[in-house]
């Protein structure tokens, strides 16, 4: 009996233990309670005047080299330490503005573009800025595989003199400078590349804002001022970027005051931070969709039934809610709001099962099963499973194929898959080198499968046109055949909400394709 | 002795042959190409097929792993497919931490969990043990991931005790690290301990020991604790596994750079020189600390150290009686 009671109050004793350590578990703090004296907000932020940011990382960066990098955020970090010949003004891609490039000329045939280079550009190594590095780096774009797609409309360049480069189109073009202006094509320090290689630590030198200071693999970067930069001395004199793998410690670490900018992970984030009266919260939508798209080259896919029932049978709303908690934008077509191309006037399929076991029963579907190729990480694997619900709901027999990230790349290289779920981000600068991309019969990524003649015609028509009015139109009409044919089923554009506190200001928008901030732009309040 | 040391050291080395082997065959047999992967889906064919020629990886799999190996005997792990650095290098940067991790978490377990174990067991049904025996259970139950989450909101944001990411700071910055991971080993040492003693103190010797007036600490310690060392060094062996892994996942919520997250991404990216270069260390280490495990066996145990003495020394001192009896 007595060790009966023993053991119940040991039993007792050991609950509460547990208990008062599940307290930790809770929805993180209450914005409307006071914290350690700071001003009333959930989130810590920091007092008394500041010249330093810290900024987080989700990943180790690759490499810094910005024609060899394909990694948005690596291309964040490539943003402060390198410039463009141009520059986004405010975040507006139709508003472009001069930078390593004070003018320029264009021909009446649009085919020939003349730079003038700023003079007196220091690099970081403290060399100045010739018209060698600027034609070096076009050459570099044209001729690296991370970035000569994009180029492939720049047939040559050639040095006119120490501040003078030219650059000659093989299709008349008006959207040269915007695509420079993009961080891929950022210039880079000829005598560096050639002295210590392609993609190495040490070629990074810049002419940007910030110059690499110290790069601990592992850890993290850090970023200081450079004191001769041609913009002039920038109020943030330091970045710490910090790599936090694991999202729920990076909203920690934000909270805590030890990072100063987060993108919210989910629905939770958003509710939790918009309510704190010391942060604002900037809504983003990227350049990037994420769609399911059918080998439109197998069997049943060639069907467009078959295409228009998997369309019908598939509730977006609730994919959204499924698989990335309403933080992503539904969306109807591949091609982004905001991007040259974009209309209103595409086809909509609506959810509509009835309607989808009809045409199913219509082409005389028996069940064959038909693979759906997905990577297993994450926001994918939540949205195959949601997909796969939704199909078989409507009798369509699905066999998932969930591989990593390198097997999927190569598979939907070679095309190998019935349905897989396909990501990609529009080239706003030059959206028409994306539709090439997407819908040319010899484009890389034409994931359809969709070999068609009259669509290459009027790619190549659009690609050759210098009319921006007439380039558009074909755009839209490129769109809309595209989803008249239902080459695809478009899920959603990757979007999200930056937090940051309200003593932290900019003076520029970010760049609108892949929310990158040019930290030059900003300040504390002092 | 000397000769069982050195037997078991030399047969890591066609352990280590047959593991790397299976580990780079898997890897291969795997659809992605290295050249695929690291010019994304819009490079050319040709491109391609380039990069991978300049990988070695259009030669036959036994051609190129044992290429690896000769390089690898020459001290060249090869560099890493994505960054272009050395995977020595980048793995040396980081295998201490890693290490660090495992052996602060290891230490902290031996040095709560052994005596709160003898406790429980000396004081049987006690209080104590009741309370202790059942915590353990709840802590061996929690994952060290979550473990480690919640720490994170107690101690370092709510009370900002200790940093929420990171090595920077010093030796707080592996107190909550440390913690998370050692917590269940610490509950499984304690129980493993608690049930050892129980058999030992249980047995003749101890009584008859007590019986010859010895002070109840050297019963304890110098006896019965003594004869449940074997256990516990056999589960020390045991965890050391699971603290390595348990140890990537601890170093993904806490930001610590080991190679745990460099492995996983390498992975991913299939970055062959980067797997095989975590491989060798990894498994050399591991390797290693089995052997010295076998060799703390024959310390500890005296009958197990005779065993290895060579049977000449036996058979000359049986003749050496032989001989003095004629």
């Amino acid at each position: 009996m007595k060790n009966k009671i023993k053991r119940f109050l040991a039993l007792v004793i050991s609950l509460s233990l547990v208990l008062t350590m599940l307290t930790g578990c809770g929805g993180g703090a209450d914005p409307s309670q006071a914290d350690n004296g700071n001003s009333g907000g959930g989130v810590k932020v920091s007092d008394g005047p500041r010249d330093d940011i810290n900024l987080q990382l989700y990943v180790e960066p690759v490499t810094l080299d910005p024609q060899i990098s394909n990694s948005a955020l690596d291309m964040g970090i490539m943003y402060q330490i390198f410039d463009n010949l141009f520059e986004i003004n405010n975040g507006d891609y139709n508003d472009i503005i001069p930078a390593l490039c004070e003018r320029y000329d264009i021909s009446d045939d649009a085919k020939e573009y003349t730079f003038y280079i700023r003079q007196g550009v220091k690099w970081h190594n403290g060399e100045e800025l010739i018209a060698d590095d600027v034609e070096f780096s076009i050459n570099r774009m044209m001729t690296s595989p991370a970035t000569s797609a994009r180029m492939d409309f720049v047939d040559s360049v050639e040095k006119i003199d120490d501040y003078t480069v030219k650059c000659y189109l093989n299709l008349p073009s008006n959207r040269l400078p915007a695509l420079l202006s993009t961080a891929a094509m950022s210039i880079v320090n000829k005598k560096a590349v050639e002295e210590f290689g392609d993609g190495t630590e040490q070629m990074v030198i810049g002419t940007g804002a910030y110059k690499l200071d110290s790069w601990t693999p592992g850890q993290g970067l850090v970023l200081k001022a450079f004191d001769e930069g041609w913009r002039g001395d920038p109020p943030i004199k330091k970045i710490n970027y910090t790599i936090i793998t694991e999202a729920t410690a990076a909203r920690i670490a934000f909270q805590g005051g030890e990072l100063d900018i987060y993108n919210a992970n989910g629905m939770h984030d958003y509710e939790l931070f918009s309510k704190d009266p010391n942060l604002n919260v900037q809504p983003f939508v990227q350049a990037t969709a994420q769609s399911l798209v059918f080998n439109s080259s197998r069997s049943i896919m060639s069907d467009i039934r078959f295409r228009e029932a998997v369309a019908h049978a598939i509730d977006k709303e609730a994919l959204n809610a499924s698989a990335t908690d309403n933080l992503y934008k539904v969306t109807d077509s591949q091609i982004p709001e905001g991007c040259q191309g974009y209309t209103e006037d595409v086809p909509k399929y609506e959810y509509d099962p009835e309607k989808s076991k009809e045409l199913l029963k219509e082409m005389g579907y028996n069940g064959e099963p038909v693979k759906l190729l997905y990577t297993t990480a994450g926001i994918s694997l939540s949205w195959a499973t949601t997909v796969q619900a939704f199909l078989s709901s409507v009798g369509i027999n699905v066999e998932m194929e969930g591989q990593d990230y390198a097997n999927v790349v190569q598979r939907v290289a070679n095309r190998d898959y019935d349905m897989c779920l396909f990501e990609f981000g529009m080239n706003f600068p030059n959206p028409v080198s994306s539709f090439y991309a997407l819908f040319h019969s010899e484009g890389y990524y034409n994931v359809y499968c969709n070999y068609d003649k009259d669509v290459d015609a009027k790619i190549i028509k659009a690609y050759s046109s210098a009319d921006e009015a007439e380039q558009t139109k074909l755009l839209e009409e490129l769109n809309i055949e595209a989803l008249e044919k239902c080459l695809y089923v478009p899920s959603y554009n990757v979007a999200g909400y930056t937090f940051a506190p309200k003593t932290l200001h900019r003076d520029s928008d970010p760049e609108p394709a892949f929310n990158w901030v040019k930290i030059c732009y900003y300040s504390w309040e002092q | 002795m000397l000769k069982y040391v050195i037997k078991r050291i030399l047969m890591i080395i066609p352990t280590m042959f047959i593991v790397t082997f299976i580990v780079f065959w898997l890897i291969n047999i795997t659809p992605a190409d290295p050249g695929r992967i690291i010019l994304g889906a819009e490079a050319s064919q040709d491109l391609v097929d380039q990069v991978n020629h300049d990988l070695g990886y259009d030669l036959p799999l036994v051609q190129r792993y044992f290429k690896w190996v000769g390089d690898a005997l020459h001290g060249d792990l090869g560099n890493s497919y994505y960054t272009k650095r050395p995977v020595y290098d980048e793995m040396m940067a980081r295998f201490p931490y890693t290490v660090k991790l495992t052996f602060l978490s290891l230490g902290m377990a031996i040095l709560i969990g052994l005596p709160l174990g003898v406790l429980c067991a000396v004081k049987q049904y006690s209080i104590a043990d009741n309370i202790l025996s059942t915590l353990s259970m709840f802590l061996a139950a929690m994952p060290a991931f979550w473990l480690g989450l919640l720490l994170l909101l107690q101690f370092s944001l709510r009370l900002g005790w200790f940093p929420s990411s990171g090595i920077t700071l010093g030796w707080r910055s592996w107190v909550l690290p440390t913690f998370s991971l050692a917590v269940g080993y610490t509950a499984s040492y304690l129980r493993y301990t608690r049930s050892a003693m129980l058999d030992t103190i249980r047995q003749d010797y101890v009584r008859t020991v007590r019986s010859k007036g010895c002070p109840e600490s050297t019963v304890i310690w110098k006896h019965a604790f003594r004869n449940s060392m074997m256990t516990l060094v056999t589960i020390t062996g045991m965890s050391l596994a699971g603290l390595l892994g348990g140890a990537f996942v601890i170093e993904s919520v806490f930001s610590i750079p080991g190679l745990g997250l460099m492995g996983v991404t390498a992975i991913k990216r299939k970055d062959l020189p980067q797997i095989m270069a975590s491989l060798v260390m990894l498994g050399t280490f591991f390797l290693v600390m089995m052997v010295v495990i076998d060799i703390l066996y024959a310390f500890i145990d005296p009958r197990i150290k005779s065993k290895y003495e060579t049977p000449k020394k036996k058979v000359s001192e049986k003749n050496k009686d032989v001989e003095g009896s004629i």
